[in-house]
């Protein structure tokens, strides 16, 4: 076998001939035993699992290093040169939000939403709240896992892709965000 | 009038886009852009302590016969191991993740390039249920932040129409060739010589020697003007030496596989039947050295 293998590498530079006589290029094709093998022996899921941790931790915090953002706790940090800035859920387009549910297609969350719209579940109450309610309207729910305390005199910094919405959607919007606070 | 779904089960392709391959300036910033997605270094002397060149060979050799087996696209392989060697020069990796690595990179490359993409199960069965489907999403997470999330590498495949399309070539053996091209480029990305290689370079080597293979370049000289290997250099802006060398390492690999192929299949023949079938022994007498006849099982 040794000598066999030896000989590969003293192999003479191409020509032709030889490569036509080796069956071309559609000899490549050859096939050796199962695809489907295990190539160094067993797997220690357990250092596995402690090697991915190390390496997420890293990029994680590099990650926040890089844009001064704790990104588990969903909070920015302090100092350096990106300063962040707060804006609220409703802000900014959909897209951004954590989730989003239509609600036409699950009925049973849509009933829950309704429920909302009492002033007892949202103390503070919505400016909003008498214009939007009772619309039946299709609508986007949107639930925000992480939304930083909101900034109530803020005016809008930054004009959304929502701005250009529908008025009823947008009323609609506010409302909902508002009142999960 | 009623309305009928027509739609295969096979995947639909946009015909070639002459906006895209006639035009100069896709082929200029292709190869503006290529080196990004370059390693820089070999990581085998830097970076990695665990892993040898040999293993890489295995990895990569499983990685195309996946790649082979599931109909990948064509440039899937490549692209895999493009994002496996970047990682690679980066990240210090036990070999026993090698395989989990792999298949990883195929997980991405495949969901960048296909329509209907590998699914994590069958990557994992293709390791013989070595790694499970969870850890493969971990790790997809991993290798992604290291990519910084460049997946879009530019890969030799990325040439070939370029390169093809401005070659005075006989229509009929367009195919053929393309097809040849694809098989040169698989083997350079199998080899971790041709791994720091421009994809450039590799697609304009596996273009030459795919001609040269097929011979279709001594059927008319007087077409060429001048060499093949000129004409090539110019389209990429390769040196006319170093692509001829490139394309000399890319018919040797090519030579050293063809052989290592074929003794692989005698031997597993030979154990299988035992070493009284002449078969394909008597196909390449001459090529095949004397010793490998001799092994008695």
């Amino acid at each position: 076998m040794a000598r066999a293998s030896s000989s590969v590498s003293t192999a003479a530079p191409t020509s032709n001939s030889e490569l036509s006589q080796l069956g071309g290029i559609k000899a490549l094709k050859l096939k050796v035993g199962p695809v489907r093998r295990n190539l160094f022996g067993p797997v220690d899921h357990q250092q596995l699992q402690q090697d991915f941790q190390r390496l997420l931790c890293m990029s994680v915090d590099m990650a926040n290093k890089r844009w001064n953002f704790d990104f588990q706790t969903d909070m920015p940090g302090e100092g350096s040169n990106i300063e962040w800035e707060e804006l609220r859920c409703q802000d900014v387009p959909v897209f951004y939000h954590s989730c989003t549910v239509r609600p036409g297609m699950q009925p049973g969350v849509r009933m829950t939403e309704g429920k909302r719209q009492t002033p007892s579940s949202s103390p503070k109450g919505s400016p909003l709240s008498s214009s939007s309610s009772g619309s039946g309207d299709e609508y986007v729910e949107v639930t925000t896992a992480g939304c930083y305390r909101l900034e109530q005199s803020g005016k809008r910094r930054q004009a959304a892709i929502t701005d250009f919405f529908k008025v009823k959607k947008r009323r609609l919007l506010y409302y909902k965000s508002s009142s999960r606070q | 009038m009623e309305l009928f779904c027509l739609e295969m089960d096979t995947n639909i392709r946009a015909r070639p886009d002459p906006n895209l391959l006639c035009d100069d300036r896709v082929l200029q910033s292709l190869l503006t852009i290529e080196e990004r997605f370059v390693p820089q270094y070999s990581y085998f002397k830097c970076v990695q302590k665990d892993i040898q060149p040999f293993m890489m060979r295995m990895v990569a050799t499983w990685m195309l016969e996946v790649c082979e087996e599931q109909k990948c696209e064509e440039e899937v392989f490549p692209l895999a191991m493009n994002y496996l060697d970047r990682f690679l020069a980066m990240v210090p990796t036990k070999k026993c993740n090698l395989q989990l690595l792999g298949a990883v990179c195929m997980f991405l490359a495949s969901k960048l390039k296909e329509t209907r993409p590998l699914t994590a199960e069958k990557l994992c069965i293709y390791t013989d249920n070595s790694i499970r489907p969870q850890e493969l999403l971990e790790w997809e997470l991993v290798v992604l932040g290291k990519l910084k999330w460049n997946l879009a590498a530019v890969t030799p495949n990325d040439f070939i129409e370029h390169i093809v399309r401005r070659l005075p070539l006989p229509e009929d053996k367009l195919a053929l060739i393309r097809k040849h091209v694809q098989t040169f480029i698989a083997l350079c990305a199998t080899d971790f010589s041709f791994a720091m290689y421009p994809p450039s370079m590799i697609a304009t080597g596996s273009v030459g020697a795919a001609i040269c293979g097929l011979q279709l370049d001594s059927a008319d000289q007087s077409q060429w003007g001048d060499s093949l290997t000129d004409v090539l250099a110019k389209i990429t802006n390769t040196e006319v030496d170093v692509l001829k060398e490139c394309q000399e390492q890319i018919e040797r690999v090519l030579m050293s596989s063809l052989r290592e192929g074929r003794q692989q299949q005698q031997q597993q023949q030979q154990t299988q039947r035992g070493p009284s079938d002449k078969g394909l022994d008597e196909l390449d007498q001459s090529s095949t050295p004397t010793d490998v006849r001799d092994v008695n099982l």
